[in-house]
């Protein structure tokens, strides 16, 4: 059943060729004609992507559900604000670094974290992004603790489109690849039996370490974006559990451990959740999002790609 | 400094029996249904709000609300395993399923409590706050002592209604296997349901004590979370000694970290404890190892 979700993916993806260079083609000039609003809407929507179809990396391909995904997202602001505020370098070129920071701790904690399973691996990387979470609010030389660190603030919101256009391009491409590769292949096989996969010879920690790292990646680069964007970063905004909460929505809703799943969930929340609080105004729209989140598993367990695949849902977590 | 090593470790040891009453709730749950109930901390923090709200309107103590406002917790555990866990077990889905749909739950009360109470820091002053005895030269605080006390009874009816009613019997063999105390004649749905609406109760008691002890605003939920999740898989999901013992390690740890080094380490501490714990026994302290 999932194959078949995810042959679909790549299917529209190969037949559609054209039609995505043309989507791409107009999200490049439209920083030309768009108001400042459209593009931080839409970058947004990249900024979410990016981080969705990460996560989708680990937990929808390998099974590992991680419940610390802003971990990395957070290293990378850090690494990139520090940089800026320190040596005055530009996040544009830092962000890279911040997301070498971000893979590298994931292999260092990945190598013994990886072994546990289930709600012990989720609820060991929720402990996690609370160490760090403590760790930017005392380690106030380096992070300004609980006062957050700000920068001057870049005047123009074009170059950070098209960065997070790019991280977000990137990240769709790589799970495309991904999915369609020998690699994938493995990951998928321990998701659904990794000790068999292990007995077919399938090096599982290694698959593992990789998935992980590779999740950790980009969440990091956009990280570093991000929070010059906002010119401004404290320990709660930084390692916020709203982002892992959006991006697990986002694969839930359109599908993980699918190529195009997390780009449908993206553009359903993120326009859903415009548009109810454009209508009601404050914190409303998030009850929306946890009522949609209760139906989506009661009733909708493989996400919207798996209505076209077939007839019933396919429950990636069924396995776990 | 031995007065005041004595005086944390006392402090700690409290607070860990407040906890231990959290955190069996919480593995209760785990051990009878496999539900990681991740709005556990979220009942608690309702609870704190709902003892503020009767303090206000009608200068009720929490020590006395909390034994009325058990029963509305109750009721809303046995209509959330009806609606939401059931379902999802007769799909036989994973645990990891329930995590998630419980974040659903999290997240309705957390965004609820923001628009009722807002952001702002709450606090219920009753006359006993902030003042302490002195034993032997140590200060210990009135607040901690009445409330452990009020948390170890609550934990010593769970026990007893755990080990000498037949309810309590089949909630603990549910517990410790389900298919076969289902092959035993045990009513799972039933038994179950009470499980989740005793746990919900207890946490929403522990939220009322707790209102007098901290100040709490919505976010306060993610504090609890991160504590009660790392002393339940520290003592092994499914445990309920565990759980307690866990608790107690717990509460002594934080004291001693915040009179040794800073308060502002214990949760770097504590959390690398519970990581550093289950790399060496993937099940927790007390828990089946096969995870």
């Amino acid at each position: 059943m999932l194959q078949r979700a995810q042959d679909l993916g790549t299917r529209v993806l190969q037949q559609q060729k054209w039609w995505i260079l043309l989507l791409l083609v107009v999200l490049a000039v439209l920083p030309l004609f768009a108001s400042r609003f459209v593009l931080h809407i839409l970058l947004l929507f990249f900024l979410y992507v990016t981080l969705a179809e990460s996560w989708n990396l680990l937990a929808g391909y390998t099974g590992y559900v991680n419940f610390g995904h802003v971990t990395f997202m957070g290293i990378g602001a850090y690494t990139s604000l520090i940089l800026m505020k320190d040596f005055g370098l530009s996040p544009f070129y830092t962000c890279f670094l911040g997301g070498l920071f971000a893979a590298i701790t994931a292999v260092v904690i990945g190598y013994p974290l990886l072994r546990l399973r289930g709600p012990y691996f989720a609820v060991s990387m929720l402990s996690l992004s609370f160490i760090f979470t403590a760790l930017a609010f005392n380690l106030s030389g380096l992070t300004e603790g609980g006062r957050g660190i700000s920068v001057r603030p870049f005047p123009s919101k074009v170059p950070f489109y098209y960065f997070m256009l790019v991280c977000a391009v990137i990240s769709v491409g790589a799970i495309y690849k991904i999915s369609r590769s020998k690699f994938g292949l493995g990951l998928i096989s321990i998701r659904e039996d990794e000790e068999v996969a292990d007995s077919l010879g399938v090096n599982t920690t290694l698959y593992k370490i990789l998935a992980f790292a590779g999740s950790a990646v980009l969440p990091g680069i956009v990280g570093g974006i991000y929070g010059y964007y906002m010119s401004y970063m404290d320990p709660k905004a930084a390692f916020s559990f709203s982002f892992t909460l959006n991006s697990i929505v986002m694969c839930m809703l359109g599908g993980s451990g699918t190529v195009l799943g997390p780009i449908i969930g993206a553009v359903i929340l993120r326009s859903m959740s415009e548009f109810v609080s454009y209508l009601i105004p404050g914190e409303f729209y998030k009850l929306l999002v946890g009522a949609l989140f209760i139906g989506l598993i009661l009733y909708l367990p493989g996400g919207i790609m798996s209505l076209f695949a077939g007839k019933e849902g396919s429950d990636v977590f069924a396995k776990r | 400094m031995l007065a005041l090593t004595m005086q944390s470790l006392i402090g700690g040891l409290l607070m860990g029996s407040i906890y231990a009453l959290l955190a069996v709730g919480l593995n209760m749950v785990f051990g009878g249904m496999r539900v990681v109930n991740n709005a556990h901390a979220n009942f608690v923090v309702l609870g704190s709000y709902l003892a503020y709200a009767l303090f206000r309107g009608y200068n009720l103590d929490p020590l006395i609300s909390i034994f009325p406002l058990m029963i509305p917790f109750f009721l809303l555990g046995v209509l959330i395993q009806r609606f939401l866990i059931e379902p999802l077990k007769r799909r036989k889905a994973a645990m990891l399923t329930t995590m998630l749909v419980m974040a659903g739950v999290w997240i309705i009360i957390e965004t609820l409590s923001l628009v009722i109470w807002t952001a702002d820091y709450r606090f219920v002053k009753a006359p006993y706050t902030g003042t302490s005895f002195e034993v032997f030269g140590m200060m210990i605080s009135k607040t901690k002592v009445i409330f452990s006390v009020v948390a170890a009874v609550l934990l010593a009816l769970i026990y007893l209604f755990l080990t000498k009613t037949d309810r309590g019997r089949a909630i603990r063999a549910v517990t410790e296997d389900r298919e076969a105390s289902q092959l035993m004649g045990v009513k799972i749905t039933q038994v179950t349901t009470l499980t989740f609406g005793l746990a919900i109760a207890l946490a929403g008691a522990g939220g009322g004590l707790m209102s007098t002890m901290y100040s709490f605003y919505p976010a306060m939920a993610d504090v609890w979370r991160g504590r009660l999740f790392c002393i339940v898989i520290l003592g092994g999901l499914g445990s309920i000694p565990g759980s307690i013992v866990a608790a107690f390690i717990f509460g002594v740890v934080e004291a001693l970290v915040t009179l040794y080094a800073s308060a502002i380490w214990t949760d770097v501490v504590t959390y690398s404890l519970v990581i550093i714990v289950l790399l060496v026994r993937p099940g927790g302290l007390m828990g089946r190892q096969t995870a």
